[in-house]
């Protein structure tokens, strides 16, 4: 069983990703992920054509040019509202930043210098705090816990080496967590057994076909705690990991601080000294201390990458993993029986007046920087994220007939609406909030829905911009509003999208958006998550993504993307993830 | 005197008592009624139980009016609760932040009173000379520049031209004075240079005003110089109307600074208060507002005694309006 | 604002009746008036102009519709007119002949932006104007001019109101309730309503004890003859005044807000939030930030210098009175 995944992968498909919560944050992003490829070239830059950009794992391994110490500076963008623990805090997004740079999962995909992650053959995972896993059966999987791993030196923990009760506090506080997100991901667990001091056994009720992705970093992460957490300290107010950051300070609206692991298991990392993430809210600001040179590290937007490569000429550009969320619009549930998009033509037609091209295009800058050489690869959402394993592209017709659904066509639009017995159009309400939790982009991408919807002639939108608790408690939570919810901007995936899929369609892990039933939808997805034949699951997974795109309960836009990250040159060994980094000895101000 | 002073002080704490209950039962009855509906998806499994827990553990159990006397007591006897999201406590955040906002303020103004009395008297001794409307206008138009653009200006445009922009991590005075004026520098000047309008003009009208006096000309007549006349004689003077104005600006030194501690990064008050705003985190927001309140009313307390103290003509006595 | 006043009015100013109106017809008087004004003032008048050209954008920027009056608008463009297909072309336009103000990040027309927006501002100020001094005078004349208790109590709940600063009860109930341009106007109304009434009280309980209204009502005025006749038209410079500080206001409160999270629907084009989003793009398009601002600063500036050059020319106290603390 153990190379199911693997296989799967290999059997299939030549392009994927993995893909991160957005939620993830700037600064894990950059060392989290990196790739190797075969074709390329570990020494030197990568011969590009001109003016294009660089992965990261297209930079030069310098670890053994390596001087340790010194202080790194990072930022990030949000004040940490919410407390730390990430299986119990409201605030999440800030909170799992926190936590990835803290703590460490059991599972993560190699990376580093020369591995292409868009190529199957070098996405391997391997083990971070779990030594190895194996599945034993269908429905068992068997950890193995490394030895040697010690926590960070805090009272009340210390320092000691982690033992296997800490995988047992952690697996009940999962287990323990409000957060849907975390649960669904494990909806199968039957139980989990802790047969010696070494070995953790999941035992699941169904054959569970998506594999390990839930073990690595993401969404659903798993991220040993000490078992001090259940009763000896507190710990939405206090982080203490294994991660090579150790937590040293953090003052409210002002900086997260972390230094090195003095006893990180990995032998001679990291090599930098501290790590400082100031909380810099203000953009103009943020652009400012990297210009200034106060910060180290900066990621554009892409409509400003090409001013800022004016203004720090010397800065380094480096593409990074692919990423975006999924905007999602769905149906409210207060007219459920008399709304028109109950017909499946009407949400069709809505799907269908809505240039996604032109849209993503215009929000990734994507034409001025092709025209400047920057050729970022933009992948569309089908109802599957972009780019994982089973998602089709609709935009070179992968996704057979129903790819029409997805295309930017009014005619045939009003076809259906008449078909469906609304030849003057149809009436709907749109529900988008105004507050700053999901970005400026959020609300731009909601009002040019709107707008798109208006324009097409064949909708008469009534706006509703809503303060962000309305729309929290009416719209999100309670579905009381009539007709459409605009680009939620949904990080709620994994790996291999099952879970995701199972949260938004499928009433056991919450149904959050298709509001009809449908028992047909219920009984593909449970087959598929049961079925361990690769080619079966495959036609499957194609079968439903069809279906779902014919069916639009939801409407998906915009896709992923590139994204290009500016780092100073004495910055070095990015293609490595951030263990490995470190500073150049003429790095001004190079302690802090 | 000990009369009056009484009377407002039963008046200070009449407005804080009825203020803040407005300010709590406000928050808690209005729609979302429930801070806690937010933290615990309906979705939750027990979702009633986890919340009734929270509740507790938040003391956002019983009748709200009890809350309300809980919250009371805690507010006076130093217990201020804890936030309903990140689960530290209140006071501790707010030791933290109080200096910086005052600080903040009193730089700020400090600059604003330096600019102001410089273009106030030189306005005032060209008195209806184009140097006056110049100078005049110029204050005007400082009153009207909002800190929000200047501040964003400043910070972009230093960036790229001089390649400096204010240390990115905050540090107060005591643990690094060099640095922490770095940080402070480029904040207090834009509040400093967009409050002065007002203080210009202010200046200008009752030096001009004193300047009318008799004494005034008695000096003059005895042959002082113009300089003397003026710094012994005038500017005296004009220090007394001026303190009413200090206390007036202290309520909008505590909030007008959010957008300020926003662009600059600042850990102030403003910035806490404001967050629990967006989060409803009401525990917060209703501390930190009574608070607030607290320091506006013994600042207006405070002004009004000085203004007796420094102006022996002002009194107190019972049946003044 | 108005305590600065207030500190300016604690001083006590002697007060002398106000000129008798000359006898000649009124238009002429009002010419007169103005050009006096104008010789006189010519701050007040700079405030005022500015003032007049702020209020024919607003009328006549977005379009005018009266009955049969068309006037088609004076904004080259809707103010939601964009592309999205070309929007990567158009974005971030310096200003140009084709687009005086530039376009914005999606390449709209940035001058007829700040056409629309002006009159959601001067709507919004002259609104909050109108409830303010509704409230105002009204709770004034009343509790100060009538009933002791009435006041006693109405004074502190105003000063309940008035204890937490006025953003944070903007904000609190917008981010609740969400803001529409009449709830702000609403909002401000009030608040600015019970601001300006602690002024004005104070003001009424000094004119209701001058001499010469005690003599009056020795002589058996009415309440009403002693209102209208003695206490309204010494009030009346306060009223004018706070209008014309209330549209500023109203701009500079929708500006913050608008920048603090809590403001108006974002798709509007108010400038508060025109200069919310220019912050992403200033770097690229300065004139984003710096022509919202400038319209800002103007209205203010314009008003500021109006309001003052009013409030000279108005106050009953100041005329040809001598300066004496």
């Amino acid at each position: 069983m153990a190379g199911y995944w693997q296989r799967a992968l290999a059997r299939r498909y030549t392009r994927r990703q993995l893909l991160r919560g957005a939620a993830l944050g700037v600064g894990a992003a950059v060392g989290a992920l990196a790739c190797r490829s075969a074709e390329t070239r570990p020494e030197g830059e990568p011969s590009l054509r001109p003016g294009e950009i660089p992965f990261a794992w297209q930079f030069p391994d310098e670890t053994a040019k390596a001087v340790p110490g010194g202080m790194i500076r990072f930022f990030y963008t949000n004040d940490i509202t919410g407390g730390f623990d990430p299986y119990t805090t409201s605030s999440r997004s800030a909170t799992l930043f926190l936590a990835s740079l803290v703590y460490e999962p059991l599972l993560q995909l190699r990376t580093g210098p020369g591995i292409d992650t868009s190529r199957i053959e070098n996405r391997v995972y391997e083990g971070r705090l779990a030594e190895s896993w194996e599945w034993v059966d269908p429905t068992t999987i068997v950890f193995k816990m490394r030895r040697g791993v010690y926590f960070h030196n805090i009272p009340p923990v210390n320092g000691r080496e982690m033992d296997i009760d800490d995988w047992r506090v952690t697996i009940q506080r999962l287990q323990a967590s409000p957060y849907r997100v975390t649960l669904q991901t494990i909806a199968d667990l039957n139980r989990v057994e802790f047969p010696d001091s070494q070995t953790m056994v999941i035992r699941l009720n169904h054959p569970y076909a998506p594999g390990p992705s839930i073990f690595t970093t993401g969404v659903a992460s798993f991220w040993v705690m000490p078992k001090e957490a259940a009763d000896r300290m507190d710990p939405n107010t206090q982080a203490i990991g294994t991660n090579f950051r150790q937590l040293e300070y953090y003052q409210p609206s002002v900086t997260l601080r972390f230094r090195r692991h003095e006893r990180y298991w990995l032998q001679g990392r990291p090599f930098l000294g501290r790590w400082d993430y100031p909380i810099i809210t203000e953009k103009a600001n943020r652009v400012a201390q990297f210009i200034a040179g106060n910060v180290h590290w900066y990621q554009p937007l892409p409509e400003d990458l090409l001013q800022l490569r004016r203004d720090v000429p010397n800065a380094v550009i480096y593409r990074a993993e692919t990423q975006g969320t999924l905007p999602i619009s769905f149906f409210g549930y207060r007219d459920l029986a008399t709304a028109p998009w109950r017909d499946e033509r009407v949400r069709q037609a809505i799907s269908m007046v809505i240039d996604r091209r032109g849209r993503f295009e215009y929000f990734r800058n994507h034409q001025e920087l092709l025209a400047n050489g920057i050729d970022q690869r933009l992948r569309y959402h089908t109802h599957f994220w972009a780019g994982s394993v089973f998602w089709l592209d609709w935009t070179t017709g992968a996704l057979g007939e129903e790819s029409k659904f997805f295309q930017y066509d009014i005619a045939e639009a009003r076809r259906l609406l008449e078909a469906a017995g609304y030849p003057n159009g149809v009436d709907i309400d749109t529900w988008w909030h105004t507050g700053p939790n999901y970005g400026a982009q959020y609300i731009e991408s909601a009002q040019i829905f709107n707008d798109m919807l208006q324009r097409s002639g064949l909708f008469r939108t009534r706006p509703h911009p809503n303060t962000y608790q309305e729309y929290l408690t009416t719209v999100w939570q309670k579905r009381d509003f009539s007709g459409l919810a605009l680009v939620l901007p949904w990080t709620g995936v994994d790996d291999d999208f099952d879970a995701g899929l199972y949260a938004m369609f499928h009433r056991r892990s919450g149904d959050l958006f298709r509001g009809l039933p449908d028992d047909q939808l219920e009984a593909m997805l449970d087959r598929q998550r049961a079925e361990l034949d690769v080619g079966r699951r495959t036609q499957l997974m194609h079968e439903l993504q069809r279906y779902l795109a014919r069916k639009m309960y939801v409407i998906p836009t915009e896709g992923v993307y590139d994204v290009f990250n500016f780092v100073y040159p004495w910055v070095r060994n990015i293609a490595w993830p951030q263990h490995s980094w470190w500073l150049m000895p003429d790095t001004p101000n190079r302690e802090g | 005197m000990t009369d009056y002073l009484v009377r407002r002080l039963i008046l200070l704490v009449v407005t804080l008592l009825g203020g803040s209950a407005l300010l709590f039962f406000a928050m808690r009855l209005l729609p979302p009624r429930d801070a806690i509906d937010l933290q615990v998806p309906p979705q939750t499994p027990n979702a009633e139980e986890t919340k009734e827990a929270l509740r507790r553990q938040l003391g956002l159990d019983g009748p709200l009016y009890r809350q309300y006397l809980d919250w009371l007591k805690g507010f006076f006897t130093g217990d201020w609760g804890k936030s309903l999201h990140s689960h530290r406590p209140i006071l501790q955040e707010l030791k933290d932040r109080i200096p910086v906002s005052f600080e903040l303020g009193i730089i700020g103004l400090f600059f604003t009173w330096v600019i102001s009395m410089l273009l106030g008297i030189v306005s005032a001794l060209h008195q209806d000379r184009p140097l006056d409307y110049v100078l005049r206008t110029l204050a005007y138009a400082l009153d009207a520049v909002p800190p929000l653009l200047l501040g964003v200006l400043l910070l972009t445009y230093l960036a790229v031209n001089f390649s400096w922009a204010p240390p990115p991590t905050f540090s107060y005075f005591w643990d690094d004075p060099v640095r922490h004026m770095k940080i402070m520098l480029l904040p207090t000047l834009v509040i400093g240079v967009t409050s002065a309008g007002n203080l210009v003009r202010f200046t200008r009208t009752f030096l001009l005003e004193v300047l009318r006096q008799d004494y005034i000309r008695t000096a003059r007549a005895k042959g002082l110089s113009e300089g003397v006349v003026l710094v012994r004689h005038a500017l005296r003077n004009v220090a007394i109307p001026f303190i009413t104005v200090l206390g007036a600006t202290v309520p909008t030194l505590l909030t007008s600074s959010v957008i300020i501690e926003n662009l600059f990064n600042l850990p102030g008050m403003g910035r806490y208060t404001f967050q629990a705003l967006i989060n409803l985190d009401y525990p917060v927001f209703v501390t930190t507002t009574t608070f607030y309140a607290l320091v506006i009313l013994t600042s207006q307390l405070v002004t009004d005694l000085a203004y007796t103290w420094v102006d022996p003509r002002v009194s107190y006595a019972r049946g003044t309006p | 604002m108005a305590r600065y006043e207030t500190a300016i009015e604690a001083t006590g100013l002697e007060a002398t009746p106000a000129p008798a109106g000359l006898e000649r017809p009124l238009w002429r008087r009002a010419l007169g008036g103005l050009g006096w004004f104008c010789a006189r003032k010519p701050l007040g008048a700079l405030g005022g102009a500015l003032v007049l050209v702020l209020l024919l954008m607003a009328l006549l920027g977005p379009g005018l519709e009266v009955g049969p009056l068309q006037v088609p608008r004076l904004a080259p463009y809707h103010y939601n007119e964009y592309d999205i297909a070309r929007a990567h072309r158009e974005r971030f336009q310096p200003p140009s002949l084709e687009h005086p103000m530039g376009t914005d990040q999606r390449g709209r027309d940035v001058l007829s932006r700040l056409l629309y927006g002006a009159r959601i501002s001067v709507a919004i100020g002259l609104g909050a104007f109108v409830i303010a001094t509704a409230i105002s005078t009204t709770l004034t004349l009343v509790s100060a001019y009538y009933v002791r208790s009435v006041d006693l109590l109405l004074q502190r709940v105003i000063e309940m109101v008035n204890f937490v600063p006025d953003l944070l009860v903007i904000g609190a109930i917008f981010a609740i309730k969400g803001a529409t341009p009449l709830t702000l106007a609403l909002t401000l109304g009030v608040l600015g309503g019970l601001n300006t009434g602690r002024v004005l009280r104070a003001e009424v309980i000094r004119v209701r004890a001058q001499p010469y209204v005690d003599a009056s009502r020795a002589m058996g005025a009415s309440d009403g003859r002693i209102i209208f006749r003695h206490i309204l038209p010494n009030v009346m410079f306060w009223i004018i005044v706070s209008a014309t500080n209330s549209v500023s206001v109203a701009i500079v409160a929708e500006a913050n807000l608008a920048v603090l999270g809590f403001g108006l629907d974002p798709s509007l084009p108010t400038w508060g939030n025109m200069l919310d989003e220019s912050r992403e793009h200033v770097r690229q398009a300065p004139h984003l930030a710096i022509f919202p601002g400038l319209m800002v600063a103007m209205t203010i500036f314009g008003f500021r210098l109006l309001g003052d050059a009013l409030r000279d020319v108005l106050d009953p106290r100041l005329h040809g009175a001598r300066l004496r603390p």
